[in-house]
């Protein structure tokens, strides 16, 4: 199936576009160019409706409104909306036939409020000779592009991205619904279900029949409670399964915000931190005041005077050196005179023993020349004591020791400093941290991530249980079915009954064959598949030591990467938002590729958050794969993939919001009401409708985020 | 024995501001800190300014000019002997002649004429230090000194 034309009427933004899609096997590329709130998704949710229905809208088309919000300005309206869809389907029978799909309603308007009429939906296969309305026309299209593919066939970049992004239970279930849809697995799967029924069936056939035979009706009984058992083992299993995703993914979750809590800081740890920041700081400071107490000191000090006063010092010593040198100073008459009382001769020989009367007169004599130079001079007395009491200032000063005494002090001074401004940036950095954290309760993450734990270990062990539980009772059916066999094979009644069971089983070995089959067979070709156009896309070498090594799909349909030495990479963590896109249009387009179904892949908005080599590779590759490809690309998602395009693009239009004049758009479009302008141009061209102004503003850049990991 | 402690210094008011800038003692709050006021007393930085005279050859000065104050009693040198005995040195070199030791009163007045010619270059260069602490200045100057 190939998309001709589409044309819409009312609805909402689009209230008359016709568009044309390529063909062309050698183009298969369909662009239609606009800016962000110039229509784009609602020109895709219009084909999705016009193609499936009110089902294929937001909420299932509940509270859509269908027709342009401005259609009614306060009279009660009814508003035509339509949308008509010719496509083409080939076969190699008939060739290509050309049909023609109307979807229309009328909603009555009145302001702001509406009322839905009833879709109308029809039809046509076109010939030359006119056209033949066809009958059932949802059930025509349904084969061709089932409902429940409509979202790998139509989707936007961002919601493709749901595919290997959010809790890993949805991902998951999104990925396996896609896969089932496309290989019919759910077909097969009721298909099974039912040939098991068809057994269960025979085995109470053989309960009611088997009489008197005892042995044969408690192996029938046990053979049909088996069979009933196994069902709801394994619907248990699943929901275990569930389960354990679900709380492994809620684990990793509390894991992870415990993890950047406890990176961002523990606040009992942090305030432990800064109080003995702030003690290292306060004894820093207390240290330096002492310093610079003791440095002040050093004004005061001996040395510091004799340093200066060296001259003075230099002059008053010469002087009392001199006195010293003539005798005056120290005056020793006294000290002689006082030491000759204790002697028993003067100095002159003669005795002064104290019983002689010469030697008392004697004494008498020196006594008194004692108090005679006492009383004489004081001033030499003071000149006396100076000399002796300054002799450490006038002795001359030896190297430099104020100086020394000088850096040792600014040493410890500068030490202290420093200490104190590292406690200080600690204790500021501790602060802030503190400042910064979350209000988040470490213990209680710690609690959560625990119960988590316990309750993922406790759901893989019921898991476990249960699977070794299916196991055994699988052994018992077939334990059981020989025995029965046996009985069976005893009478003529039995033998026929048990050639039935046989073919039942024959067939549920072809089903459950069939079903191994897709589910590993197909799954891995879809697995390999998209594993190739992702690395081709992202350009990783694996042989050039490329981060990402390879993706793939899990038998529990989890898509999965690896990076360097297989280590497993969250694609919703640990790729980049190209890769992660990549990722996803890879994975649509193998689906598409391996299902063998011919539907054009419609993607909005598909290259956002690329640049470079991985958006131009995403394109190129998306064209190459794709039977028929639409896209609609906003203009910073063209720039730089205009030589794809080239190549690639059959059919080009440009859609245009006349709300955009004056700030993106040069010409005043003429136009009074809210909707989207249409022109031919391709995206190297511009008319007087889609010209833009070479500065645009953010609103316009599609906020693209550049391809750092894999370019860098 | 202090010869003068009976004897007190007067100087002219103009220095009391700067006295009670850079002396700790005459500091309060968050000025009081050595940094900012980097003599411990009074005496001090009058010790210091007649050191600075006499290192610089700067001519004593005997007149003291307008009102004066009292910023220093003689007492003070009871606890530095040292200074005292430098003060009774400087006067003998002053002077030449060892009878000025048995004169504290001329003692301090030629120590005073000292500290009068040394706080002009004292106080500039501590007004000088700009965004330097007055600590720091003052040492980098006595260092260039003595150095």
């Amino acid at each position: 199936m190939k998309l001709l034309r589409e044309r819409i009427e009312n609805f909402r933004l689009l209230k008359e576009v016709e568009l044309q899609f390529s063909t062309d096997t050698d183009r298969k590329l369909s662009v239609i160019r606009a800016a962000n709130e110039s229509g784009k998704t609602t020109l895709l949710t219009a084909l999705q409706w016009g193609l499936f229905g009110d089902k294929a809208l937001p909420g299932r088309g509940k509270n859509f409104r269908h027709s342009p919000l401005d259609a009614s300005s306060g009279e009660a309206k009814s508003v035509t909306v339509s949308v008509e869809i010719d496509y083409v389907m080939s076969d190699l029978a008939s060739g290509d036939t050309i049909y023609r799909l109307i979807r229309s309603m009328t909603e009555t308007v009145k302001g702001g409020d509406w009322k839905k009429g009833r879709t109308d939906v029809c039809l046509f296969q076109l010939k030359l000779t006119g056209a033949d309305p066809m009958p059932n026309p949802d059930a025509h299209i349904s084969p061709y592009l089932p409902e429940e593919l409509r979202e790998v066939f139509f989707t936007d970049g961002d919601r493709a991205l749901s595919f290997v992004e959010g809790a890993r239970d949805d991902q998951k279930e999104r990925v396996e619904g896609a896969i089932r849809s496309l290989l019919g697995l759910g077909v097969m799967e009721k298909a099974h279900g039912d040939v098991h029924e068809v057994e269960l069936g025979l085995n109470r056939k053989i309960k009611r029949e088997a009489g008197n035979r005892n042995d044969l009706r408690e192996i029938s009984e046990r053979l049909v409670s088996l069979q009933e058992e196994i069902p709801q083992i394994e619907k248990k299993i699943n929901s275990f399964e569930k389960s354990r995703l679900r709380l492994e993914d809620l684990e990793q979750e509390a894991d992870r915000k415990l993890s950047d809590a406890l990176r961002k800081g523990n606040r009992t740890e942090l305030e432990k931190q800064r109080q003995t920041a702030i003690r290292g700081r306060e004894s820093a400071e207390k240290d330096a005041t002492q310093a610079a107490r003791d440095h002040a000191n050093l004004f005061k000090s001996e040395f510091l005077g004799k340093h200066l006063l060296a001259e003075p010092f230099k002059k008053a010593k010469e002087i009392l050196d001199g006195l010293h040198r003539q005798g005056k100073i120290p005056s020793q008459t006294i000290p002689v005179l006082e030491d000759r009382l204790n002697q028993p001769t003067c100095i002159c020989g003669e005795h002064l023993d104290p019983n002689g009367q010469d030697g008392q007169k004697r004494r008498r004599h020196i006594q008194h020349l004692i108090d005679e130079s006492r009383n004489s001079d004081e001033i030499q007395r003071k000149v006396t004591e100076l000399f002796y009491s300054a002799q450490d200032l006038l002795r001359p000063v030896a190297g430099h020791p104020w100086i020394d005494e000088y850096n040792d002090v600014q040493a410890r001074r500068q030490r202290a400093h420093r200490r104190s401004k590292e406690h200080g940036e600690a204790e500021r950095a501790a602060e802030a941290k503190i400042a910064d954290l979350p209000d988040v309760d470490i213990q209680q993450l710690r609690d959560s991530r625990s119960r988590y734990r316990n309750q993922h270990r406790d759901a893989q062990r019921q898991e476990m249980r249960l699977t070794h539980q299916l196991e055994s009772k699988r052994r018992d059916v077939k334990d059981a079915e020989k025995e029965r066999k046996k009985l069976l094979d005893q009478d003529e009644q039995g033998q026929k009954l048990d050639a039935e069971l046989e073919v039942a089983r024959d067939l549920q070995d072809i089903l459950i064959n069939a079903l191994e089959t897709m589910k590993t067979r197909e799954l891995k070709k879809v697995s390999d598949h998209m594993n190739a156009l992702f690395l081709e896309m992202i350009g990783s070498d694996v042989s050039q030591r490329a981060i990402i090594t390879r993706a793939e799909i899990t038998e529990a349909f989890s898509i999965v990467v690896f990076g360097r030495y297989d280590q497993p990479l969250d694609p919703s963590q640990d790729l980049n938002g190209a890769s992660r896109r990549a990722l996803t249009i890879a994975f649509i387009l193998a689906l598409t590729k391996v299902s063998e179904v011919e539907a054009p892949n419609v993607i909005d908005t598909p290259l956002g958050m690329t640049s470079g080599y991985v958006k131009t590779s995403i394109l190129k590759i998306a064209t190459q794969q794709s039977s028929q490809l639409i896209l609609f690309l906003t203009h910073d998602e063209i720039k730089g993939c205009e030589e794809i395009l080239d190549r690639y693009a059959g059919r080009v239009h440009t859609m245009t919001n006349p709300a955009h004049y004056p700030t993106i758009l040069v010409n005043d479009p003429g136009v009074d009401d809210t909707r989207v302008l249409l022109c031919a141009c391709n995206y190297r061209q511009h008319c007087e409708i889609c010209e833009r102004r070479e500065t645009v503003s953010l609103e316009d850049s599609d906020f693209d985020t550049p391809d750092m990991t894999m370019e860098a | 024995m202090n010869n003068f402690s009976s004897i007190d210094i007067h100087l002219p008011d103009k220095y009391q501001q700067y006295f009670q800038t850079y002396c700790l003692t005459r500091v309060e709050g968050p000025q009081n800190r050595p940094e900012h006021s980097p003599f411990p007393r009074m005496v001090d930085m009058w010790f210091l300014a007649l050191c600075i005279a006499v290192k610089e050859g700067l001519k004593p000065e005997f007149k003291v000019q307008g009102k004066t104050y009292k910023p220093i009693e003689g007492n003070v040198f009871g606890s530095d002997s040292w200074r005292s005995n430098s003060l009774m040195l400087l006067a003998v070199a002053h002077t030449g002649d060892v009878k000025v030791t048995d004169q504290p009163r001329e003692m301090m007045r030629i120590a005073n004429a000292y500290a009068l010619a040394g706080l002009p270059r004292l106080i500039a260069n501590l007004e000088e230090r700009g965004n330097g602490t007055a600590l720091d200045y003052l040492s980098d100057a006595v260092v260039e000194m003595i150095g």
